[in-house]
């Protein structure tokens, strides 16, 4: 044969192994198993996900995992915006009126995956342990002076000195979760690289760990001697994809059942004209903040930042940057931590404040806006503020902060930038998990660490007095500071396909991105 | 030869010490800060302050980098402050994923070269209507051709996978290549689902690379073709095949296995960005999720790994040119 027919027969005979790879079996066969099933749920992870170990699980995402296999003494009662504690592992609890001393009632004929039987020594061990690994969430514990044993099912913790909202540290989706004393035993904290906590459970919950292959998909399976309701689907199987084009493709093929969070403004707006979808917008804790910088050159002075402020239509920039996903709102610590009549904001819109800053004190300067890359919503604040700001002749730009760089960033004082927009959560529904977190220095998120006079000494107080005036007062301060400004109520997002019921049920009220995965069900269940 | 392996292996020396300085550097002078990766976002102070410490990061630099590097040299890659797994782990499932990718690649970039060489030097309009077609895909990103291939053969077509590496979990065979375990252990539907999911990640890394190749062998060929010597075979009775076979091929093939070499780093590059588009658990994802959460010993692990590589990799294509063509010295 000539070479050239040859090659033209080579060339036909490679076209043709392609198609016939490619075509003969019609379909993409999926992810272990695809699309709607009656026992499978099929979800995704857009990235990577921390390690689901109880203690550590600190992110957001992962405790999809960590609460489907693990249980709490409380919680807060998911699918409603006020947050309402409810019994999880505890029947009944009870504090003292100095709130140093916490009796639970422990639920009977409750085992952990391994068969071990739950009582009031799960409760120290777990506490224990939880101290021992001392990751972000160590600290809801290490106010703990003593656990007491009373019998089998009853246990009294006593605080090292008062806290109100030990309760809702209980409840927090990061709170201490329970684990069965015997694999604690079998498998004691030794560090991270040696923790079989990383990749297996031993709790309580309705689902078990089954498969691990980190950073590609993780499966869990019903824990068939569940104390509680047997879960919708027999099966939850999450994998993790790395771009959101390829989950919406999925999602539109019906190939992905859901995808819990992620999605930003646009892509939300999107999937919900998909005829197959069903996109679900709750409320809940995260709020996206207004920070400014007490030492910027150009709003250091506290008129002028004042006036900045005011000049701000935040329900506007609210519309443009965060379209479905987030409502405008007025008040000052998020939404249902307090009364509204006690958490309104005190300044006031002034519409021509911003041409008033143009021709006045910020003429010839720039105001720079700052956001970490990861975060979508914190892009498209800082993108319509520089918008609005350049409209009103007030000079601006946006600059976007990897999110290794950012904390770091922001702590450059003069150097750092004028403001910057952050989408924070409380880890409980409790205004102190908020109150000194951001609004004090020592609290970890006051992100250009902002100090106004007086103000930790009164959000202390508020917090040992578990009084909401305090409270109250606490946020006008915040408010007339000027440091920081609540723009909007975060909507937590979901995308499931139709046929996926009791999502409006399963989500937490205090953050977004998680849901109680044994709630949901395939149609007709 | 004793001479070159040596010398290869101190330059290889020489550019991971270069490397693991550079990098530690970077990832200490960067701005970046590894500890909120590592603590969780609502981390408090005394949280952050006491993982730093268990980190070593309140160390005298000097200090931490001896660590560092010892701990290196023992094998030890510490901890993924993002994940929370060790980086050993986190290499042991995602290396093999990244090779299985790059051999695939390389081996579709060759088949691509040899096969659009020659229709790239064919004469006339149709010659000129491929080379423009072939310019034009050389010149198009990978990512632009990996979301193409998405959008037909997944979204429209249906025909093509268009996440992961398989459709039936982690492979149990030994070699972390999913086609090859596949057949190992018998389990055809296994390998061909496999290979499934190899086809539009593989094409998408491979099509600039073997344009690039066919370019530079269609020149090669055309050249070699044209010479004393090709003219002195056929008048000698060699047929075009043969010609072709034992002096066209045989010259063009330096310029193009330089080429392979230098395409190969490319590649890896490339592969971050395909593998990122495809869910494809590698290294090129790894990293990319590394640098998001400033994961510092991820990110100079890999680096490392990349560069070596490099220069393993560029080794070998010497090596090869030498076997191919004896006028050249390995010294």
């Amino acid at each position: 044969m000539p070479h050239r027919m040859r090659f033209t027969a080579l060339t036909a005979g490679l076209a043709v192994t392609a198609l016939a790879l490619t075509a003969c079996s019609g379909s993409t066969p999926g992810t272990t198993s695809t699309g709607s099933s009656d026992t499978t749920l099929n979800l995704a992870f857009l990235g990577a996900i921390s390690t689901p170990d109880p203690d550590s699980a600190y992110d957001g995402y992962e405790l999809n995992l960590v609460n489907s296999a693990y249980e709490g003494l409380l919680d807060y009662r998911p699918g409603q915006a006020e947050p309402k504690l409810v019994g999880r592992l505890a029947t009944e609890w009870e504090a003292n009126a100095g709130n140093t001393e916490f009796t639970f009632t422990l639920r009977e004929g409750v085992t952990f995956h391994d068969g071990t039987p739950f009582n009031a020594d799960a409760v120290k061990a777990s506490f224990d342990r939880r101290v021992d690994v001392d990751a972000g969430p160590a600290y809801m514990v290490k106010g703990v002076k003593d656990v007491k044993i009373d019998g089998d099912y009853k246990v009294t913790v006593t605080l090292k000195s008062a806290n109100s909202s030990f309760l809702d540290l209980l409840a927090s989706p990061f709170g201490p979760k329970m684990i069965s004393p015997a694999a604690l035993k079998e498998h004691p904290w030794k560090g991270e690289d040696d923790n079989w906590f990383a990749t297996h459970d031993a709790g309580t919950g309705p689902y078990t760990y089954t498969g691990f292959d980190p950073g590609v998909s993780y499966d869990l399976k019903t824990y068939t001697q569940y104390w509680g309701d047997e879960p919708g689907y027999q099966d939850v199987h999450f994998d993790v994809v790395s771009n959101m084009s390829t989950v919406q493709l999925q999602l539109k093929k019906g190939e992905v059942d859901g995808l819990i969070g992620y999605t930003d403004s646009s892509s939300f707006s999107s999937l919900k004209k998909v005829g197959n979808l069903e996109a679900y917008a709750f409320p809940s804790m995260q709020t996206p903040t207004l920070f400014v910088n007490p030492k910027s050159p150009e709003l250091g002075d506290d008129t002028t930042r004042k006036e900045f402020v005011g000049g701000i239509d935040f329900p506007e920039l609210t519309k443009l940057a965060l379209g479905d996903t987030g409502t405008s709102t007025t008040q000052v610590f998020p939404q249902n931590l307090l009364p509204e009549s006690v958490n309104q904001q005190k300044i006031s819109y002034d519409e021509g404040a911003l041409a008033d800053l143009a021709g006045g004190a910020l003429q010839g300067k720039t105001i720079s806006c700052g956001y970490a890359e990861s975060s979508s919503s914190g892009q498209a604040l800082c993108d319509n503020l520089t918008a609005m700001l350049n409209k009103a002749g007030v000079k601006a730009d946006s600059t976007g902060y990897a999110a290794g760089t950012y904390y770091s960033g922001l702590a450059k004082g003069a150097g750092a930038p004028d403001v910057t927009f952050f989408s924070g959560f409380p880890d409980t529904a409790s205004p102190d998990a908020w109150g000194i977190v951001f609004y004090t220095p020592d609290g970890g998120l006051d992100l250009f660490g902002a100090s106004v006079p007086g103000l930790a000494d009164k959000l202390a107080e508020a917090a040992t007095k578990d009084d909401d005036a305090l409270y109250g007062d606490a946020a006008s301060m915040v408010s007339e500071s000027a440091y920081w400004y609540s723009v909007a109520n975060s909507l937590g997002t979901a995308v499931f396909q139709k046929d996926v019921t009791g999502v409006e049920a399963s989500w937490n009220p205090v953050i977004t991105g998680v849901l109680q995965l044994a709630s949901l069900s395939p149609s007709g269940d | 030869m004793l001479r070159f392996t040596l010398s290869r292996i101190g330059s290889l020396v020489i550019v991971l010490f270069a490397l693991s300085v550079l990098i530690f550097v970077v990832s200490r002078f960067g701005g970046g800060d590894p500890v909120h990766a590592y603590v969780g976002g609502n981390a408090s102070p005394d949280a952050i302050a006491a993982a730093r410490t268990r980190l070593g990061l309140d160390q005298p630099v000097v200090v931490q980098y001896w660590d560092y590097l010892t701990r290196l040299l023992q094998g030890d890659l510490g901890l993924s402050l993002s994940t929370k797994r060790p980086v050993a782990d986190e290499l042991s499932s995602r290396l093999p994923a990244t090779l299985e990718l790059a051999v695939v690649t390389v081996i579709l970039s060759i088949v691509i070269g040899l096969v659009l060489a020659r229709a790239y030097s064919l004469r006339g309009r149709a010659g000129g209507i491929i080379r423009f077609v072939l310019f034009s895909a050389a010149s198009a990103p990978a990512f632009l051709i990996a979301t193409c291939g998405l959008l037909l053969f997944f979204g429209q077509l249906g025909w093509l996978p268009v996440a992961g590496r398989t459709s039936y979990g982690a492979s149990s065979g030994l070699s972390g290549f999913y086609v090859l375990d596949g057949l190992l252990t018998g389990n055809i539907l296994y390998a061909f689902d496999a290979l499934k999911h190899l086809i539009l990640p593989a094409t998408a890394a491979s099509l600039g690379p073997g344009v690039a190749l066919a370019r530079v062998l269609a020149d090669g060929l055309d050249t070699s073709l044209r010479s004393g010597y090709a003219r002195t075979a056929r008048s000698l009775g060699e047929t075009e095949s043969q010609l072709l076979r034992r002096h066209g091929l045989r010259n063009a093939a330096g310029p193009v296995l330089s080429l392979l070499g230098v395409q190969i780093g490319m590649m890896l590059s490339s592969l971050v960005v395909v593998e990122q588009i495809f869910s494809w658990n590698g290294l090129g994802q790894y990293l990319v999720t590394a640098i998001n959460a400033a994961d510092t010993n991820s990110v100079a692990t890999i680096s490392l790994l990349l560069g070596a590589v490099y220069v393993v990799v560029n080794t070998l294509v010497d090596l090869g040119l030498a076997v191919l063509d004896p006028r050249v010295r390995l010294s």
